[in-house]
């Protein structure tokens, strides 16, 4: 029995999916199980590749950004991949690896990517006839870097074609590979992020600086990040690690170094906080849509130095900065628009032998490998927090709320009612 | 030539024709005459329409009701369209729910052509020699029939049934940074947006409304409509969807209230197309400018809720009678032959909001006091149709040209709400699973269907439990015929205990009103009301509140939901007709044979003819 896992970063579902050109595709889904994933958080392709490996979401993992905490520390290191707990899990030791190759996104030779694709395909079908591995594994990075480097090719302008003759490219990869595959086989087509706009960052520490949560002995001299500014532990609540979230940390004694937000008032500084951040504005009043996350809501598991509070801004189209700079007091920084790994992940499962089909709500990045192990007969196990997208089954149907909310939606303004 | 006025009522017509007020009515009336019309079961304006368009009774065009209900789930939805949607990936294709042949077809099969402006229920429709644009059932860019936005200043207020409500905030320099409420993002549970800014000029009661739209600046002006504004919303992944949005400055000074249309589709790049063939919205657009084109226009919920009043909602209205005239006008100067349908159907919103004006005891002039503030806007409306016949009439003096006048319903009174599912529980017939405080609210919170017989979605249709037909029925249809019978009898003995006299007209079993090929759609009972009665919004809903009347005090006082024999529509004909007993169901014969052509097989009415 194999299992073939092609990850493609930064697949933008309705232009594959929905392609009208895309047979492969097209015809695929009729007997397979796809959907779009919910958010991946934190989103960082590294860590969401840590989610997948692992069967578990990023609280389970104690990776909450892409600056590790562990040290408890403020000079931050990134944490190292190898080291992490997905590796040691092994579940996909058994592997054969491909990938697309590397190119120069800014000159995309279209000949070249789509020879690369015509090699894959003929080693990876080779490779399964081989069938020396459990597991096969493509990852892919260059429709990500070609989309990141031509956004003008989704308006219909340059590169338009280019583009549509890259997704149908993989279209074509995805019914070769598909069409190499035996009965009892799986096929996983995963894509953890899609890409987004971004158009401008928020300054979180400057505003827990404006709220007086955050003191400093001495302003910095220009702009400051985190780790570089002269901090007061001795009057400061809380501080804050950016990204594409931000994360939001009490000074909490017992876990910081100079702690001294008492565990007792923990919860209730945390719940002032986060209604605080529900009324913030920009510098012309203008409200600045903040989502407050409360870890416990966002992870199944809560290990490592875990943050009090995450902060999405203006659904991940506003990052999060955590410098601090002297000389402009604003809260929100206007950013060149450009466009970057978003949330909007998708999948496609396709295995003869499961009952899984049609559009799955609300998968998530976690479920998918306890999902193939289940297909494949084998223990989920117990370290993993995602589940079986298979368990429960019998008892799944359409949420109801959802039907009722579309039903409500679409009779608001019948004088009638 | 047929012109459509929804909802006008043949006393009132006769009323106005005797005392000369509406000339060219009486005109018409003289060439060829004016009847009653009888209307659908029930008398609501997506059914008649739909079987004037058809031929056919509900039970052949399937629109039985505003709302019809899935019966696996027993929600109740919209009965005018539904979304089919390939999957996940694709965007949703919008789908009619109307079956069979519209006449206009029939026409454009033998080469004639149509201009078909506005006619209920044809959103979407099949391709035909000439142009069609939508009207209701086209939904607004929210998905809804119309959502509208009210801003305010004011501090602790809460959002009313379909709206959106946006608090402002006034920074310095009195500038306000605000959007428009776009598309929903079900994937985050929030909407699209589209920024603007306002600059207050109090001293001029006025502002300037500034954004990345087309204008870019728009002048408000205290108390009038603004133009429209034409908006982009973007959405994730690099795409964006046209709209645009009406703005209203209701107040500036010290609180700045703004109110704004639902965000209409942009006729340039609609989200789905309003009109056949595509483009014809566009040049419409082109020749007449821009102009509504949700499927329900009139701000009638802004009036009902008090954001607006009844001098803004009539100067709405204004802009809608203009602009359909236009849009009609249009049509008449370039189709030298064929057919030309136009609905107003601001008759009937009007009416609807401006019933209690002419009925001093009504229950909602008690609640706002104002009973004897608009005593001739419900003439007027009748005067103002008079008006566009006559403009019509004079282009087209000669008795080669049909003109037709037809309404699809006509009007009454709604004093009292009466809460049919509250009488289902009552009786026993709708049971909850157990006693708790969300018993009876919309969409059928907390029923019991292992135990519940029957149920009640819109407008007086009755639904049994039926086994085999709904998610979880449980009437066997050997039982059908005797649990029909006893609900009968209830509702028979049922009396308004406010006037000890009876609310309902009769009750009528499907099997007697209704054949066809959706007669498996149609509900097992319909509720024909009294005069002044009208099944209730909750009941529409699936709701169930604790009382089985309720005195109606909205300002949606008037209503034509009642027995259909008491609101027959009007017709009136440039030549000589059989009135005697026309139905709207002879209109689709009758309009064929003007052209020459034989009614259809489906067809179910006579030509009137002599």
């Amino acid at each position: 029995m194999k299992t073939l896992i092609l990850a493609i970063d930064g697949l933008m579902p309705e232009l594959f999916f929905g392609g009208e050109a895309h047979e492969n595709v097209g015809g695929l889904l009729g007997r397979s199980a796809y959907g779009l994933l919910e958010d991946v958080i934190p989103l960082d392709l590294d860590i969401a590749w840590q989610i997948f490996e692992s069967g578990s979401d990023a609280g389970s993992l104690g990776l909450y950004g892409r600056r590790d905490r562990s040290n408890r520390g403020l000079v931050i290191s990134e944490w190292q991949a190898s080291s992490q707990p997905a590796a040691a899990l092994g579940v996909l030791s058994s592997r054969q690896s491909f990938q697309t190759a590397v190119i120069d996104a800014a000159q995309l030779d279209l000949p070249a990517v789509l020879a690369d694709h015509e090699r894959l395909g003929t080693e990876i079908e080779a490779a399964l006839q081989a069938g020396t591995s459990q597991f096969y594994l493509l990852r892919d990075h260059q429709l990500a870097a070609f989309q990141m480097a031509h956004p003008e090719a989704f308006a219909g302008e340059q590169g338009a074609e280019e583009l549509a003759a890259l997704y149908l490219s993989w279209d074509r990869l995805l019914g070769r590979l598909a069409a190499a595959l035996a009965a009892e086989d799986q096929l996983l087509l995963v894509s953890t992020h899609s890409l987004q706009a971004r158009t401008g960052a928020f300054r979180l520490n400057q505003w827990l600086l404006s709220q007086g949560y955050l003191q400093l002995k001495s302003a910095p001299d220009s702009l400051a990040r985190v780790d570089q500014l002269d901090i007061d532990w001795q009057a400061t609540k809380a501080f804050a690690l950016g990204g594409r979230e931000g994360r939001i940390y009490l000074n909490l004694a017992g876990r910081e170094m100079q702690g001294l937000v008492a565990k007792t008032e923990a919860a209730a500084l945390r719940a002032e906080i986060a209604a605080q951040l529900q009324h913030v504005t920009d510098a012309s009043g203008a409200p600045i849509p903040i989502q407050v996350l409360m870890p416990e809501d966002a992870f199944q598991g809560l290990e490592g130095v875990v943050p009090d509070l995450l902060l999405v801004v203006d659904g991940y189209a506003t990052a999060v900065d955590e410098s601090v700079d002297p000389r402009d007091d604003s809260l929100l920084q206007e950013l060149n628009e450009e466009l970057v790994m978003g949330q909007g992940g998708s999948f496609l499962l396709h295995a003869a032998n499961s009952i899984l089909e049609g559009e799955i709500p609300a998968a998530r990045l976690e479920d998918l490998l306890p999902t193939l192990l289940h297909l494949r007969g084998e223990e989920v196990p117990v370290q993993m927090s995602g589940r079986s997208l298979l368990d429960g089954l019998t008892e799944s149907g359409r949420d109801r709320s959802f039907d009722e909310e579309a039903a409500q939606r679409r009779l608001r303004g019948l004088g009638y009612l | 030539m047929i012109l459509g006025f929804d909802g006008l009522e043949p006393d009132i017509v006769a009323r106005l024709m005797e005392s000369g007020q509406l000339p060219h009515f009486e005109a018409l009336k003289n060439r060829g005459g004016f009847a009653p019309v009888a209307t659908t079961f029930p008398a609501q304006t997506p059914v008649a329409w739909s079987t004037f368009a058809i031929g056919t009774n509900p039970g052949g065009h399937g629109i039985f009701d505003f709302i019809a209900r899935d019966a696996k789930t027993y929600l109740p939805d919209l009965s005018f369209t539904r979304y089919e949607q390939k999957n996940a990936f694709v965007p949703p294709k919008v789908v009619n729910r109307r079956q069979g042949r519209p006449f206009w077809e029939i026409l454009s099969a033998h080469q004639i052509k149509s201009a078909i402006l506005r006619c209920p229920c044809s959103y979407p429709s099949e391709r035909i020699a000439g142009n069609l644009l939508y009207g209701m059932g086209v939904p607004d860019l929210r998905g809804s029939l119309g959502t509208a936005t009210f801003y305010s200043s004011a501090e602790g207020l809460e959002a009313e049934e379909s709206e959106n409500l946006v608090p402002l905030v006034v920074g310095p320099d009195d500038v306000i940074r605000s959007h428009v409420v776009g598309p929903r993002n079900p994937k985050k549970n929030s909407d699209f947006r589209a920024d603007f800014s306002l600059k207050l000029d109090r001293a001029q009661s006025q502002a300037l409304l500034q954004s990345s739209g087309e204008p870019r600046e728009l002048e408000l002006k205290l108390g009038e409509w603004s133009d429209w504004l034409k908006l982009k919303f973007k959405l994730p992944m690099l795409q964006s969807v046209r709209g645009m949005v009406r703005f209203l400055l209701l107040k500036i000074d010290p609180v700045v209230e703004l109110f704004a249309s639902p965000v209409n589709f942009d006729p340039q790049a609609p989200v789905f197309p309003i009109g056949n063939p595509p483009e014809y919205p566009k040049e419409l657009e082109a020749k007449i400018g821009s102009y509504y084109t949700t499927g329900m226009v009139e701000e009638n919920d802004g009036l009902n809720h008090g954001r607006i009043d009844e001098a803004e909602f009539l100067a709405q209205c204004e802009l809608v009678w203009t602009e359909r005239e236009q849009m009609l006008q249009h049509e008449l100067d370039q189709l030298k032959e064929g057919l030309v349908y136009c609905l107003f159907d601001t008759s009937d919103r009007v009416q609807h909001m401006f019933w209690r004006f002419n009925e001093t005891d009504h229950p909602a002039n008690l609640k706002h006091g104002d009973g004897d503030a608009w005593p001739e806007v419900m003439d007027d409306v009748y005067r103002r149709c008079d008006q566009i016949l006559g403009r019509v009439m004079v282009q087209h003096p000669d008795d080669d040209t049909l003109i037709i006048v037809l309404s699809d319903h006509g009007f009454t009174t709604f004093r009292r709400a009466f809460n049919l599912n509250s009488w289902l529980r009552d009786a026993g017939y709708l049971v909850y699973k157990t006693e708790t405080e969300s018993n009876g609210a919309d969409f059928f919170a907390n029923v019991d269907w292992t135990k519940s017989r029957a149920y009640a979605v819109g407008f007086g249709a009755i639904y049994l439990n039926r086994l085999g037909r709904e998610g979880k029925g449980i009437v066997r249809d050997d039982e059908a015929a005797a649990l029909m019978a006893e609900i009968e009898a209830g509702l028979a003995a049922l009396k308004d205990p406010q006037t000890e006299k009876a609310a309902l007209r009769r009750v009528v079993r499907a099997e007697d009103i209704y054949s066809g090929a959706c007669l498996a759609d149609a509900p097992d009972l319909l509720v024909c009301c009294e005069d002044g009665y009208r099944v209730s919004a909750r009941t529409a809903l699936g709701g169930a509140p604790a009382l089985i009347f309720e005195d109606n005090v909205e300002k949606w006082s008037g209503d034509h939901i009642v027995d259909p024999e008491l609101v027959p529509g009007v017709l009136l004909m440039n030549q000589k007709f059989k009135a005697e007993g026309a139905r709207l169901l002879d209109l689709a014969p009758t309009i064929l044979e003007a052209f020459g052509l034989q009614p259809t097989k489906a067809m179910e009415g006579r030509s009137l003819w002599p």
